[in-house]
């Protein structure tokens, strides 16, 4: 008799415990139904609540949260990056039914909200997004982490990444939803076509400029030096401008600043223009003296800069054994 | 180098600056074509023995990585003949799937150097495949020099020929590819290249068919070698492109590239890895594209001959807007439906650089893939680096058809070279030929002995003081000026340019010469280190471990190593391996990444389930190797959180500082890891008690004793830098395997972690 007492109470406390959660699950979807975007507004209590589980009473519903620092004085750049990005996200889930959309919510949580959860998960930078997968029913998780962080450094901020990784771990995939704007219609085809008829217009003064050899010429010598100074490892490795003490040169073989390589650039683009001068503006200088001044200058321009980009190539790459007259 | 003097003009005798010997005609003109051909002999000479450093420091062998896989398709293709090669299935390649090798690959090379081989053995020359593989890229280096020769001679003369192909015998940017043994695809691809461009532009030049069928022919040789041949299937046409619209459109421009292009393609269908991706993917539309455009443009032409100028006109116009849309709306439908593949993968990264990262680590996980540095460029080039902006705009001044083919081909592949740094290889050839433009120009003009007829500085004619007290050139004066031709007056301003050029020259030699000697001639298998007295010495571990692996193991073990060392150990120990170089599949590769970035109690399943025998790890910890797997971690990382996203994590294997460490602070994941476990097993035991520094990263690796319970130590090179450990197999009597570890050691079971950790693999192993 004791016995099935015992379970009759433990019964009783496992329905509680079940009507408990759904009334949190009702809760939470009333809110998110309120929410403009479907995303519910978290602060640390209500975060706690939304993603708790414990054995008794497993979260039979998923949650996305992102923990952002959108207020001004935070100064968080990618925060406001990212906010629209999910927005979107939570919006399409809104057209869910609503029987789906209980079984997955959208929360925001904002670093002024919610330090408590920051300090506790020890979070120095924002945004971060969790996922935290159900605790309980047919799409349960078995895995010991209590939730999965999305990783924006591979990811970045683009819809369609976000899109996709929330989609597959939602109830079911569901289609992104853009409210319709009828600007880009009319913008577009406006654009176009008055850009067709201003080329046309403006043509008698376009076309001499595109056949233009000077033109072309310098657009062509402009773009080989430019990528041959390494401009395209800063576009894609993001160099510093320079040094934090101010200085130009970056140390290392393959480590480089943006205004070394523009030092470089010029550099090069000094050696290229000393060589035309000497070999093809001198000769055609018709006086000996004024030749022989040019000629002077102009080797000696080049043979002081190669000899300052010999020392600057050596002090990139310290094992290298040559110098020319310049330490 | 032969300095042809002009004659002078007619009845007027011509001012020199130095004495020239008198020699006729006919002397001069043998005379240079036996220098021509002696300079040519001797600078191919040069080009093969600067790369020879290799050879003569160790042995004759071959170097790296990817050549170790063709060394080993070419002794297929030698030994079992070509239609075994055709059809080979390798079932020992990404175990247990095996890899058809046939048709994946690209037989170009492996090809020629069989061709080589049975000529050689038919003339009775018993050279061994091993010897024609090392010696086939300096070979063709030579080669390459001869070809630069001829290009050169067409956008200039003979003797800016000569000093371009004695740039490119010597210049690093291409040695580093083509030392010998480096046997791989761009040994013989940039000969190809330099060939197919030369053929190309004398079939422009003269609207040759048979040339550009010749051209045709050395492309379909290219595409058959190498993946970089999509570079000429859009240089080609961009140059047709930009001469059309130039308006420099003519019959031999038709000709020449109609004829260039149908063989070309049908050449490039007979590869079995390309076969219908010249009709299928946007890398090759521009090249179809400029072929439809030039038929259209030809036609035009014959109905402007047949129909009234006005008319014409409107005709044109509707015409070609109708013709532009059309092509454009056929173009879009095909891509959006599926028949054409879009601008995908590889040749799609380099235009949207961050697209690599994002969708294929595999790829811009590769060193050869990263972007370079301005000092690569000089490291690679010198001072051509320089010289080149002006040898292009000394095209721009002359700008005939085949200068525009070197503005264009300059442009593009800084672009490239700036990219990736592999591609540093596509820019040389045109920065060698671009350089000796410039450089030969100054040459010339500085040692050209013809004084200028008139000199406004000394001539008292040149100025006469008029009326109004004003200085003027009178008329008689100013048509000397018209006549006269530019020229370099004082001999003193001859030697100021000239001893210069020639020291940078000297400088140039010796540049060369220490980069090849320092940085190129690595075979990488085997190290070159120095004794504490300064003597050389040699570090052999890669190729004592693999001995090993051949000598003790049984012949059907499966190794498991990062995808580096696949072709080397199929190569050298003839083993099965989980994943090689050829970025065949990144779940098989993410897999091996899972077993090094995960712990004992989940790799072990997995190690199970493939049948892994042995696991490899390279360590430079002791030696300070900086190319060793810890420092390739991270990637090996990325790279199985790409497929398993919840189970590996990359922030986990950081500090809670966000940094990369080894040290005692390093994360908890990161200890556990195999990785971490394989590196350091045992190491802190050398230093007896003292601090255990890891050489390469500088940081002291905590004396606490790694436990290895499901693998055990098998193998470690004298310096420690490759280690093989065995993976035990399931216990006898069902115990899980840290128990009889546990119990072979004599040690008391503790209860708690480890006996969680037997569970967990019982369970796996049930299920392998």
């Amino acid at each position: 008799m004791k016995f099935s007492l015992s379970s009759l109470a433990g019964l009783a406390s496992l329905l509680l415990a079940a009507s408990a959660q759904a009334s949190t699950q009702d809760d939470f979807l009333a809110e998110a139904n309120a929410a403009p975007n479907g995303i519910i507004k978290l602060d640390s209590a209500s975060y706690e609540r939304l993603v708790s589980s414990s054995p008794g009473s497993p979260r039979n519903y998923s949650v996305t949260v992102v923990l952002t620092a959108l207020p001004e004085q935070f100064k968080c750049q990618p925060c406001h990056v990212f906010d629209p990005v999910y927005k979107t996200v939570g919006n399409s889930w809104k057209k869910a039914s609503r029987e789906e959309r209980k079984d997955h919510f959208f929360g925001q949580l904002d670093f002024s909200d919610g330090q408590a959860v920051f300090a506790k998960l020890g979070l120095q930078s924002a945004p971060n997004l969790q996922y935290f997968a159900p605790k309980a029913g047919p799409r349960k998780s078995d895995s010991k982490q209590d939730f999965i962080t999305y990783d924006f450094s591979r990811n970045g901020f683009g819809l369609e990444k976000l899109h996709n990784w929330q989609s597959n771990l939602a109830p079911h995939p569901f289609p992104i939803f853009t409210p319709f704007n009828p600007i880009p219609y009319i913008v577009i085809p406006t654009t176009i076509i008055g850009g067709i008829i201003g080329l046309y217009f403006a043509s008698p003064y376009i076309v001499p400029f595109i056949q233009s050899k000077a033109i072309w010429q310098g657009a062509c010598l402009v773009a080989i030096l430019i990528f041959t100074s390494g401009h395209m490892w800063n576009r894609i490795r993001g160099a510093p401008y320079q040094n934090r003490d101010g200085s130009v040169f970056a140390q290392g073989f393959s480590q480089q600043n943006v205004i070394e390589t523009q030092v470089v650039g010029g550099i090069y683009g000094l050696l290229a223009f000393s060589a035309v001068a000497l070999a093809s503006l001198a000769p055609k200088m018709l006086g000996s003296y004024r030749q022989r001044f040019a000629v002077y200058i102009w080797i000696g321009v080049m043979i002081f800069v190669f000899s300052y980009l010999v020392k600057v190539f050596k002090y990139k790459n310290g094992g290298y054994p040559f110098r020319l007259f310049l330490g | 180098m032969s300095t042809p003097i002009p004659p002078g003009p007619a009845g007027r005798e011509v001012k020199l600056a130095y004495p020239i010997p008198k020699i006729s005609k006919t002397t001069l003109i043998n005379t240079s074509a036996l220098l021509r051909f002696t300079i040519l002999t001797v600078i191919s000479a040069a080009a093969i023995a600067s790369r020879l450093f290799a050879v003569v420091r160790h042995e004759s062998i071959i170097h790296e990585f990817d050549p170790w896989f063709n060394y080993r398709a070419s002794k297929v293709l030698v030994n079992e003949g070509f239609y075994e090669f055709w059809n080979w299935f390798d079932p020992t390649a990404w175990y247990p799937l095996g890899r058809v090798v046939g048709g994946t690959i690209y037989p170009g090379l492996m090809v020629t150097s069989g061709i080589i081989y049975n000529v050689l053995h038919y003339l009775n020359f018993p050279v061994d495949i091993r010897n024609v593989c090392v010696m086939l890229a300096p070979a063709f280096a030579g080669l390459t020099a001869w070809a630069t020769y001829l290009f050169t001679c067409e956008m200039a003369d003979e003797s800016t020929g000569l000093l371009a192909a004695a740039f490119m015998g010597i210049v690093p940017g291409y040695i580093s590819r083509s030392v010998a043994g480096s046997y791989d695809n761009e040994a013989i691809a940039i000969f190809l290249l330099m060939f197919t461009f030369y053929l190309w532009i004398r079939a422009a030049k003269t609207g040759s068919a048979f040339y550009s069928t010749l051209s045709a022919i050395f492309y379909g040789w290219m595409v058959a070698a190498w993946g970089g041949y999509v570079f000429i299937t859009n240089m080609v046409p961009l140059h047709v492109f930009v001469l059309v619209l130039m308006g420099r459109f003519s019959n031999r421009i038709y000709t020449a590239y109609s004829s260039w292009y149908v063989i070309g393609t049908l050449a490039s269908m007979q590869v079995p890895f390309v076969g219908f991706l010249p009709v299928r993917t946007s890398e090759h539309m521009a090249a179809l594209g400029v072929f439809g455009l030039l038929q259209l443009v030809a036609f035009v032409g014959i109905v402007r001959r047949l129909v009234p100028d006005k008319q014409f006109q409107s005709l044109l116009k509707t015409f070609v807007v109708l013709a532009f849309t059309v092509a454009l709306a056929v173009l879009v439908l095909l891509t959006t439906s599926g028949w054409i593949a879009p601008w995908t993968g590889r040749f799609y990264s380099l235009w949207d650089t961050g697209y690599a990262k994002i969708h294929i680590p595999i790829i811009a996980s590769v060193s050869e893939h990263q972007p370079t540095a301005w000092p690569s460029f000089f490291f690679d080039l010198e001072m051509l680096i320089f010289l080149f902006p002006a040898g292009v705009f000394l095209c721009f001044r002359e700008l005939r058809d085949e200068h525009l083919f070197i503005i264009i081909y300059a442009v593009l592949s800084s672009y490239f070279a700036g990219v990736m740094v592999r591609l540093m290889l596509v820019i040389t050839p045109v920065v060698c030929v671009s350089a000796a433009m410039a450089f030969s120009t100054l040459l010339k003009t500085y040692m050209d002995p013809v004084v200028p007829s008139i000199d406004m500085d000394t001539d008292r004619d040149s100025v006469i003081i008029d009326e109004k007290g004003e200085k003027k050139t009178p008329r008689a004066y100013a048509e000397k000026v018209k006549a006269s031709k530019p020229g370099i007056y004082g001999l003193d301003t001859r030697l100021a340019v000239l001893t210069p050029l020639v020291c940078s020259l000297v400088m140039f030699v010796y540049h060369c010469t220490w980069v090849t000697s320092n940085a190129y001639s690595s075979p990488s298998v085997v190290l070159a280190s120095r004794n504490a007295d300064g003597s050389p010495a040699v570090i052999d571990d890669f190729r004592s471990a693999y001995k090993w692996l051949r000598e003790n193991t049984e012949e059907d073990a499966v190794i498991a190593s990062w995808w580096d060392y696949g072709y080397q150990i199929a190569g050298f120990s003839n083993r099965t391996t989980l994943v090689d170089n050829s970025e065949y599949g990144v779940t098989h590769i993410a897999t091996v990444g899972k077993i090094m970035a995960t712990d004992e109690a989940t790799a072990y399943p997995i190690l199970r389930k493939h049948d892994v025998d042995y696991l490899l790890v390279i360590f430079g910890g002791l030696i300070g190797y900086s190319g060793d797997d810890i420092n390739k971690f991270l990637w090996m990382v990325r790279i199985s959180q790409g497929i398993w996203p919840d189970e590996i994590q990359e922030p986990n294997y950081f500090t809670p500082r966000g940094e990369y460490k080894m040290d005692a602070s390093a994360s908890p994941t990161m200890k556990n890891s195999l990785m971490y476990k394989m590196s350091y097993y045992r190491f802190p035991d050398l230093f007896g008690g003292g601090q255990a520094v890891d050489r390469v990263r500088q940081q002291v690796i905590p004396n606490t004793p790694i436990e290895l319970n499901v693998i055990e130590e098998a193998f470690t090179s004298e310096n420690w830098i490759v280690r093989i450990f065995a993976v035990k197999k399931e216990d006898d009597i069902g115990r899980g395997l840290p128990e009889s570890t546990a119990f072979a050691k004599g040690t008391k079971l503790k209860k708690s972690k480890s006996a969680k950790v037997g569970g967990a693999k019982k369970k796996g192993s049930q299920k392998a």
